[in-house]
């Protein structure tokens, strides 16, 4: 959290749903961060696993309206995520909601705060109910836009930001960061704030806690892939993944992307790239699909002669073969216009 | 991660590059420009200390065998030393770990380049 008083939380509930927050304070002062500090505060001892949004934004403004200062005015957000993928999301003083779902976005009506008058306990929230789908990402997004912006910008910020998060399909919280850059780039910005989820259901028929999936959108952009690399990382370190089939696991993500990339995609198709995981006793099942053009790497290309001069070596092509000396199976596929390659990597006993 | 390249000169025309960080798809490209301009003419040995670099990938590998054949053309040598275990695996993989060079220390290191050193200056 800066100076400014921004802030984001997430608190899971019962039955796999999930409470997140956003926050954010108009004031430069430190009041105005404490504050918004004190509306997460109140919500994290205070509020049991059971608790709807409406009645958290009301312990909200019942602790904070009544003390705070009428030159003060903060913002926030509690949404509710439920297992269903069902999202209900409440408005407290003057946030905006934007949902993007197959380059649609839809912007939610919210009440507005004047700039000197605390919010009202009784402030009634406008309910934000609907139903993800897999992929769909949602941008919050708390800050006056307009203020942000600063003289002479846009009279409608809001269109501005629409259209820029509908100028490219919607594929990734990171991209979706990505694209709102020149946003943030218009001379006299203030810092804005915005908290991105992405919707990404495990696959039903498998356990939740060794299975994940994972949409990947690069298009010709390799300096991507380290953002994969660590993304992927973390998310095997927690499931008690092995360092070394870590970077095993790594590298034959690096490689098959890259490839991918270079030679699968075209700059009128960017790469859109469904990553499938699967931790079982002996194996990290690993699935990759793309919609790039159509090819099978086990039949197209031919392992490097490893006993070659550095003339060849300098050429390159190891990297299919990296991934097959590294993996214990590999299959492709040509399915529904996609190319899928499932590869399996044997796990360590006692991994 | 980016990669990131300490230099320095420890003898005459020699250059000890250490690594530090990923040698991928990206920074491969960036270790070539940054290699292209290190290599003048009056160099004769360069190092590349790689027990920093946490990971490499098939366009790392190859940005080390190019630099390799460069080296090689002009009567020069190249050492890997000291891999990482990933990067180890990697050439291993590749059949190429007799291009990889272990040194216990410092002071191996030193009689390695000497020796080195009195080689080339005799071609």
């Amino acid at each position: 959290m800066n100076s400014n008083g921004e802030l984001h939380d997430f608190l899971p509930l019962d039955g796999g749903r999930l409470l997140f927050g956003i926050a954010e304070s108009d004031s430069a002062e430190a009041p105005g961060a404490v504050l918004v500090a004190r509306s997460f505060a109140v919500v994290r001892p205070g509020i049991g696993p059971t608790c709807s949004p409406d009645e958290v934004l009301e312990a909200v403004c019942r602790d904070l309206c009544p003390s705070q200062p009428n030159h003060l005015c903060i913002t926030v957000f509690y949404g509710g995520l439920g297992a269903d993928a069902r999202m209900q999301g409440y408005n407290g003083m003057g946030h905006r909601l934007r949902r993007r779902n197959t380059g649609h976005v839809a912007r939610c009506p919210s009440t507005h705060c004047a700039a000197n008058v605390p919010a009202a306990p009784e402030l009634s929230p406008l309910p934000v109910d609907f139903k993800l789908q897999p992929g769909d990402v949602v941008v919050l997004n708390v800050d006056d836009l307009v203020r942000s912006l600063g003289a002479g910008a846009d009279e409608s910020p809001d269109a501005h930001l629409i259209s820029l998060l509908q100028a490219r399909p919607p594929v990734s919280p990171e991209q979706a960061i990505q694209d709102l850059h020149p946003f943030l780039r218009e001379p006299g910005t203030d810092d804005l704030t915005f908290l991105v989820i992405q919707h990404q259901p495990v696959h039903p028929l498998l356990p939740e806690e060794t299975a994940w999936q994972w949409r990947v959108a690069i298009g010709s952009d390799l300096s991507r892939l380290s953002h994969v690399r660590q993304r992927l990382t973390k998310i095997l370190e927690k499931k008690g993944v092995g360092m070394e089939t870590i970077q095993d696991t790594q590298l034959i993500v690096e490689e098959l992307l890259a490839n991918t990339i270079r030679y699968g995609c075209t700059a009128a198709s960017p790469c859109r790239i469904d990553m499938h995981f699967r931790v079982t006793p002996d194996h990290l099942e690993m699935c990759f699909e793309d919609n790039g053009l159509p090819f099978n790497p086990l039949a197209e290309i031919a392992p490097p002669d490893l006993d070659a001069d550095d003339e060849s070596r300098a050429m390159g092509g190891f990297g299919f073969f990296l991934v097959c000396e590294l993996a214990e199976r590999i299959d492709y596929v040509h399915r529904d216009g996609k190319n899928v390659l499932t590869v399996a990597l044997a796990l360590p006993p006692n991994t | 991660m980016p990669l990131k390249i300490q230099n320095d000169s420890p003898r005459p025309h020699t250059v000890r590059l250490t690594l530090q960080g990923h040698l991928d798809t990206q920074s491969a490209l960036d270790l070539d420009e940054y290699l292209d301009q290190q290599i003048s003419p009056d160099l004769l040995i360069l190092t590349l200390d790689l027990s920093k670099v946490g990971f490499i990938s098939s366009m790392g590998l190859r940005s080390l065998f190019r630099i390799r054949k460069i080296m090689t053309a002009r009567n020069g040598k190249v050492c890997f030393v000291n891999p990482s275990p990933q990067v180890a695996k990697v050439f291993e993989t590749v059949k190429s770990q007799n291009l990889l060079s272990v040194f216990q220390d410092e002071k191996e290191f030193d009689a390695y380049l000497a020796y080195l050193q009195k080689q080339v200056v005799t071609k």
